[in-house]
This record gives C-alpha cells, structure tokens and sequence, in this order.
C-alpha cells in the first residue's frame, strides 16, 4: 500500500531526487544484479540497514534509472499493529494480474509466472514488519530466480530484528540465494558536505545518519535538535494548523493515508507536503520516512489519538475497507471493543487462511484483551482459536495453557463435546511437550467423557488421537483397536480428514502400507498437507526400517518433492534424515553424509536431528574420520529424551559399533543392552537384530531377522550372502570379518575398501597377517588381470586419450613412474600398444558393468 | 574452524616438480578446496615421497574428503588436531 515507487518520480512534489552521498558502491551492485536480470540470470538483493540510513532513497535513485531497462513492482510492508497477511502482495494483484483468491498453493507460482512474463525488478521495503505469509512468499520466490528475468529486492532494519523474528529465519532459509547490501553511516566528510559551516558536531551527534542530518537540518533551529524526533517535530512546528491536523491524523494510518480518509482537500495535502515531511502520491499522504511518522504519533496525547482512530475507523468502514487487518488496528486505537470483537476475529481468519498464524494469534490475543463484555461462550472460542494458531507457530506452551483455561468454560457451560474435544487437544500438546504420561491421561479422559454422548466426530478424532499416542509407542494391538474405531465413525461420517489420520496411525502401526498408502491418496485429493507429508514419511519409514529400500527410495522421492514444491521445510528434512540412513544402509555414504551434513546445518528439531546425527557418526567413525563420537553423544541426549524406540535404536546401535571398533566388547553390549531390552515384544526384527548383534550372548534371541541370527550363530559367510542380499553391504562385511578363514577376510576387505571404510578393514587386516596371509592389495585379485588399482587408473586415463606427461601431473607422479606403469599394463593384458591396452580394458570394463 | 592432519600414501612416490607445471598443479588443488571451503595450510612429505603428512583448515571431515576426492588424493588416515610449540611454555 506504500508507494509504488514508479509514481514517485512523476509526482511533481518529488521530482527532486535525493541527494545521494557515498552510496556509489551499493548502487552499483543493484546495477549489477540488473543487469543480469535483463540476461535472464535473476537474484535476490537485500539492502539493510537502520532507520534512516537510507534505504529507501538508495531504492528511490535505483528505481527511477532501472525503469527504463524493465518492468517495475514496489511495494512495502506496513507497521500495523498486525500486519496484514500478504499486504503487499495485495498491494501488486492489480498490476501482476493474479487472483487473491487463489489457495496458497496455486497463489505463489501465479506470482512466479506472472513476474516471469517480462524482465522485472520486484521491490519489496521494510519487510522487518512483513507477516509471515509474505516472508513465506519470498522464500518461495526467492528460491526460484536463478533462471529468471527477475530482481528481487527487499530492504529491512538489522537493528531492529530480535533473534526470534521470523525474518531470521528467511534469512537462514534463502542462504547465499540472497545478496545483502548494508549501507553504512556517512563519514564526517560527507555530513559537512551537506552541512556546511553548520556541520559542527553534527556527525557525532547524528553518527552519520542521513535521515537525521537532513531533519536537523531542515528544521533550521538554533540549537542542533538532541534526538531524531525533536528534529521531525521542530520542523512540524513550523507548519500552519490546518496543515498540522492533517499530518497528525495521517500520522496514525501506517503505510499510506489516503487523502479521503483525512478529508483533506488537495489544496491542504499539498500545503502538508511542502514541510518536507509527507508526500502525496496516488491521492494519499506519506510520510517521507517511517521515523517521522512516529515522532509525529507518538507526540499526540492517548486522548487525543482515541477520538482519531474512532474517525479513522468510521471513515474505513462508509468507504467499504476491505482489510480486516486494518480495520482492527483502528478499532484497537479507538478501544473500541465491540469493534474490536467484531474485526480482530475476522483479520485473525484472514491471517490463518494465508497462512499467517503469528498474526492470527495476535489479533486474537488482542480481541481476548477486549473481551470483557464478551460472553462466556464467545470467550472461549477465541481461546480455542487462539490456543490452536499458538500451535501451529510451535508456541506449545501457550496453547496448552490456553486449552486447559478454556476447558474451566466449556465444563461451567456444560459443553460437554467441547470438553471432551479439549481434552483430546491437552493430550496431543502434551506429547509434543515430552509429557507423555499426561497425554494417555488426558487421551483416555476425552474418550470417558465422549463416549456416553451420541457418536461425534469430536469422538472420532479421541479414538484417532489414542491410536496415534499408541502408535508412536510401538503398542500395535491398542493402536490397531483404537484406530479401527475412529475410522468406523469417521466413515459414518464422512469425515475424510479424520479418516486420513486415523488410517496412517493404523497403517504405521501394522505395518501395512495399504492403509496409509489409501491415508496418502485421501489427502492429497483433499490437500491436507500434512497429512500427505506424514503419510509419505510414514511408508518411507516403514519400508526402512524392513529394509525395503527400493520402495523407500521411491517414497522418499515423491515426499520430498510434494515437500519441497510447497516449502513444507521441516518435513523436507525429515524425510532427508532418513534418505541419509537409507543410503547408509545400502552402503552410499558419501550420499548419506551430504543428506546428514545439510539436516544437520539447518538446526532441524531434535526428532530429525537423532537420525541424521546417528548417520554421520557412523559414517566417520567407520571412515576413521574425527568428530564420530561428539554427533552420537548429542544423538544418544536428544533421543532419550524422546523415550521412544525408534529414535534410541539407531544411535543405541551405532554406539555399540564404535565401542566394538575401539576393540571394547563388553562396552558394546553395555551400550546396546538398553535398547535392546525396549524391543521386547516389539516386531521390530531388523532393530532388534542391530541391537542384538553387539550383545555376547550364546545363542540368537527371537524376533530377529535372519541375517542377524545367523551371524549370532556363528554362521557368517551365510549371514554375509544374506546381507548382501537384502542390499547391506556394510552388514556382510561385518559378517565375513567375523569369520577366521582367508577367503572370507579377503572377501571382508575387498568389500570395506569399496563402501570407504578405515576402521574395520584394519580389523579384517591384522587377522589376515595373524593368519599369516602376507601379498598384493586386495583389489588386485579382484580384477581378473591382476591389475593394481593404480594400474587400472592409469589405464582410464589412457582410455581418454591422454599423455604419459599429462597422466603424470594428474596423479602426483613423475613421467618415469608413468612409463613403468604402462609397460606392465602392457605385459599383464599381454598387449603391445596403449590403443589396444584401452580396447581390452574397455571389454572387460562391459563384461563387469553386464555382471551387475 | 577446525584444523585437520591427513596422513596420505603414495605408493609411486609424490611427484610436484617445481615449476610451472607443479604451479599449475598447486593452483588447481587449491580451486578445487576452495569450492569445498576447504584450505591447505602445508604438508610434510617424507625423503622417500611416499608418505604426506598435510594440515588443513575445513569445515568438517566431509569437506575434506570432498576435495581430496576431486583432487584425486588418497585418505589413509585423518584426524583433528591443534597446535602446540615449545613457546607456549617459555
């Protein structure tokens, strides 16, 4: 709603362009970044700063040069009590030509393509006040430029920006996608410049602020003003009263006041606007800067401001406003509670629809601030929303304290569904917070007061919730009979959402992707994301963790991309946590380190980080990499912390290898007993069999899968063919390095060079020169020529056509050595040219890619 | 960052002659780190050429291995280390 640049240059009243000092370099860079825009290589720019720096005029003098090269979009965030979600984009629509009506999903690539279309810059300021709706759009966008004609340039304060601002986040989310230009104070040279003789001590006291520069400046005083504000208000002073009312009402309207809300005539806006402190453009005053508008707002009285913002509001409301957000913010400076009841609601759900749930919840606590002559009721429905958007923005303990207030109502009014529903909520906020015995409890009280009433779907989602709660315990029978319930009566009711979680809680449970597979198609038909996240996440796990691997790689495919296409993050590197084990297991470590190492950077919740952690310690403690143990000490805390089975396994087992690898036996069986213990019952054959693997017992346990049990047999060289059969190399080498004979220590090491390994292959080692086996590396025998490996490198590099002297620099050797190692390629293949050395190698090069 | 020390082999020996060949060859090692974040500080070679003993400064231990890969050097053994001189004790 803020200025669309563009305008600025025409208006008459602004065709002075700031005078911009010691700002060349960051022009510069925006140039730059332009013009590669114009090539098709888009970018996203942030321009920062503090107040007054001159962010703004840096983007003002950049935008009135650019405009001749290509389309141009400004817009600007709004500091409304509340934000309006997607303000700016709102701003746009007309321009861009896309539908606001459109679902979110749909809504951000129409922006994309519509930006698309020609070469534009797309400017965005002050996004330190954006809700979070538009900072998920400029993730979405900021993420999809590289190929396109776009610029993208957003400007925002860093010194106003708290750790826990949403806008950190976007940061961290977009990365080196985004360039950042930080503009710097002016020196001493340049505030003289514009002060002239008056410039004593004027860049101590302003440190170089331009903003502040002007405004002292411009207020003419005797005496230097001491802060920003007496400087902006020195200068209203000045002004004629009619002109003053004018810029104190427009003072309290954020963004841009347009002239009919002030009932201004032109004549007056223009007067206004000759101060220096406002401009007028597309009929509405703004302020010239957003320090200005304050120092004008916070200098009216509370009294005075009420009686505005009640004028500002009815004026909204006879022009047919169409922003709740705004709507509310008038009727809260005017403590107008009914008004406040009537529209913070109403700008609440417009935020939740957008997806802007930190919004929500703000405009929800302030009706709930307002509420006093509410009824009861009324009451606690804006708890209920209030505690569900807390949840959604992982405020986890607000919710749960909101829910169990709300609850008192409900029981008081003798709601007895909604208790029952409240109840059911207590119990999953508990589980989210680690209480778990509070959330049975509290699950099993929601189904004790449900019950008795006719069927419900409240009673529905209790049934699911204590599916669920079982679920995640490993406790198949009570999930499977609690969740057979929920589905009879969600079916009854035809209520799909239910019906999609409950048969997933199920699914999951019996290990019977049907069920969750039919969860899956269910959401997505509907769009419930998360629940098409969770399905997908839950059959890739499954066909994980029973080493399905082809079936999970296919599922974590189609997962990650529905993820990643939506910018569900989180869920994303969930499921990227457990391709780094899948690609562990089958062997792929450099696949997996690079999937651990990004889920690890991003500072995932402890759920996702336990098995990306577990992943990348095994991996370098089995490469004899540093660092193993610190990421299974912090897996080993966060798990336990969980309680649950599946998250304490893997780290319980990899801590038990690295102990074995130390040469510690029974500190291996120590750090497996527990976790071992937990499995108990469970039909968990393949955890249960990494676990028990490292336990000195006597004779294989039940309830684990073959292979394990035939390596506690002391059958190794079955238990390796097994292994290699279900695709875990690692295991089958592990099982052959068990055994005593050559051949099979011989098989152990050739595998452990393969997979990278540097711990157990030193094992397998010194068993085989304490078995008195001395003689050439052991991929030499592989190869049927005997060729070493080096031999064969050489060979490749032959094959690609290049010289001895080319091959030598390559490999760190002298032309000699290069020389000696063709003559016996030579000999071994019994060839006489390198040509035909190359033609041989490459035969056998098929025969073993047609063997695979 | 961390400092790490590699201990390579190489069984042909080391070869980097000095000159521009070997200059070349130092120049192209050191892009390739630098695309993994990873920086040779230096090495200690043995008489025979055989064996390196190499600092470097990286990230993590995957970098290293990175760009030892696309360098085409060989890993026997890696570890995280710190400095230590007799001067700390003066």
């Amino acid at each position: 709603m803020h200025a669309s640049l563009a305008a600025n240059c025409e208006n008459a009243v602004l065709t002075m362009t700031p005078n911009l000092l010691e700002r060349d370099a960051p022009l510069a860079e925006l140039e730059r970044a332009k013009d590669d825009a114009v090539a098709g290589r888009g970018s996203a720019v942030a321009v920062i700063g503090e107040a007054g720096i001159g962010k703004s005029s840096l983007l003002q003098v950049f935008a009135s040069a650019a405009r001749d090269d290509l389309r141009l979009l400004a817009s600007g965030c709004e500091a409304l009590f509340t934000p309006r979600p997607l303000g700016p984009l709102y701003d746009l629509a007309p321009e861009l030509g896309v539908d606001m009506e459109l679902p979110r999903e749909r809504l951000f690539p129409a922006v994309l393509a519509a930006l698309r279309r020609e070469p534009t810059i797309l400017i965005v300021e002050d996004v330190h006040w954006a809700d979070r709706a538009t900072l998920d759009l400029l993730k979405y966008l900021g993420r999809r430029l590289a190929g396109a004609g776009v610029l993208l340039v957003v400007s925002y304060r860093d010194d106003e920006i708290a750790p826990d601002h949403p806008l950190i986040t976007l940061l961290g989310d977009l990365g080196s996608a985004l360039r950042r230009i930080r503009l710097a104070a002016l020196s001493p040279d340049a505030v003289r410049e514009l002060a002239g003789d008056r410039g004593e001590g004027l860049h101590e006291l302003t440190s170089g602020n331009p903003f502040y520069v002007t405004e002292v400046l411009a207020a003419g005083a005797e005496r230097v003003p001491p802060t920003v504000r007496d400087a902006v208000l020195a200068r209203a002073a000045g002004l004629a009263p009619e002109a003053r009312r004018l810029i104190e009402l427009a003072s309290l309207i954020p963004g841009r006041a347009e002239l009919h809300l002030l009932d201004a005539s032109v004549d007056d806006a223009e007067a206004a606007a000759r101060s220096g402190i406002v401009r007028i453009e597309h009929a509405s005053i703004v302020f010239r800067h957003e320090l200005a508008r304050r120092a004008i707002e916070d200098s009216l009285f509370d009294a005075r401001r009420m009686p505005m913002h009640r004028l500002i509001l009815e004026r909204l409301l006879g022009a047919h406003e169409k922003s709740f957000a705004r709507l509310a913010h008038h009727a809260a400076g005017a403590r107008d509670a009914a008004a406040i009841l009537h529209y913070a609601p109403l700008a609440a759900a417009e935020a939740a629809k957008a997806s802007a749930h930190q919004e929500a919840a703000a405009h929800y606590r302030t009706a709930l601030q307002y509420s006093g002559a509410a009824s009861e009721a009324e009451r606690a429905a804006l708890l209920d929303a209030l505690s569900y958007e807390c949840y959604l923005t992982d405020r986890l303990d607000e919710a749960l304290e909101r829910r169990v207030e709300v609850l008192a109502i409900w029981h008081a009014l003798g709601e007895t569904r909604k208790e029952g529903d409240n109840l059911r909520w207590q119990s999953r906020l508990h589980w989210f917070l680690g209480h778990n015995a509070a959330a049975h409890d509290c699950a099993t009280r929601a189904i004790a007061i449900l019950e008795p009433l006719l069927p419900s779907r409240e009673l529905a989602m209790a049934y699911s919730n204590k599916a669920q709660l079982h679920m995640l315990a490993q406790e198949r029978d009570e999930a499977a009979a609690w969740g057979a319930r929920a589905i009879a009566l969600a079916e009854e009711f035809d209520d799909q959402e239910i019906l999609a979680h409950a048969l997933n809680n199920v699914g999951t449970a019996e290990d019977y992707d049907e069920l969750i597979e039919r969860s899956l198609r269910i959401a997505l038909q509907h769009g419930y994301q998360e629940h098409v996240a969770r399905a997908y996440t839950n059959l890739a796990s499954a066909n994980v963790r029973r080493c399905s691997y082809d079936a999970a790689a296919r599922w974590l495919e189609e997962g990650i991309a529905y993820c990643r296409d939506r910018d569900l993050d989180s869920w994303v590197l969930y499921m990227r946590a457990w391709r780094a084990r899948l690609h562990l297991e089958r062997g792929a470590w450099d696949a997996a380190a690079e999937d651990a190492e990004v889920v690890l950077a991003r500072g995932a919740s402890s759920v996702t980080r336990v098995p990306a952690a577990a992943v990348l310690g095994r991996i370098r403690i089995r490469r004899g990499d540093p660092g193993g143990m610190a990421l299974l000490d912090e897996a080993r805390e966060l798990a336990l912390r969980t309680g649950e089975f599946q998250r304490i396994a893997p780290v319980a087992s990899a801590r038990a290898e690295a102990a074995w690898l130390r040469g510690e036996t029974s500190g291996a069986a120590m750090e497996a007993r527990d976790a071992f213990a937990m499995s108990e019952g469970l039909a968990e054959p393949w955890a249960r069999g990494s676990l028990a693997m490292w336990l000195e017992l006597d004779a294989p346990p039940d309830g684990i899968a073959e292979p394990f049990a035939l390596l506690l047999a002391g059958r190794c060289v079955e238990a390796a063919d097994a292994f290699q059969a279900v695709g875990r190399p690692y295991e089958a080498a592990l099982s052959l390095a068990r055994a005593d004979d050559v051949d099979a220590l011989r098989r152990a090491a050739a595998m452990l060079e393969r997979l990278g390994d540097g711990s157990l292959i030193d094992v397998v080692r010194r068993k085989l020169r304490a078995l008195g086996v001395r003689g050439p590396r052991e991929t030499t025998r592989a190869n049927p020529s005997g060729l070493t490996e080096r031999e064969i490198e050489i060979l490749r590099l032959l094959d690609e056509g290049l010289r001895n002297a080319d091959i030598a620099a390559q490999l760190f050797v002298s032309p000699k050595t290069v020389d000696h190692h063709v003559s016996s390629i030579l000999g071994k293949l019994g060839v006489r040219s390198r040509r035909e050395a190359a033609r041989v190698f490459r035969a056998q090069l098929g025969e073993s890619a047609a063997e695979k | 960052m961390p400092r790490y020390m590699i201990e390579r082999t190489f069984p042909d020996g080391l070869h980097i002659p000095i000159n521009n060949v070997g200059a070349a060859t130092a120049a192209q090692v050191g892009a390739v780190n630098a695309g993994e974040g990873v920086h040779w500080v230096h090495s200690y070679v043995s008489d025979d050429k055989k064996r390196t003993y190499c600092v470097y400064d990286g990230p993590n231990p995957e970098a290293i291995r990175r760009a030892a890969s696309k360098n085409g050097l060989p890993i026997d053994k890696m570890m995280e280390v710190s400095v230590l001189t007799p001067s700390f004790y003066y």
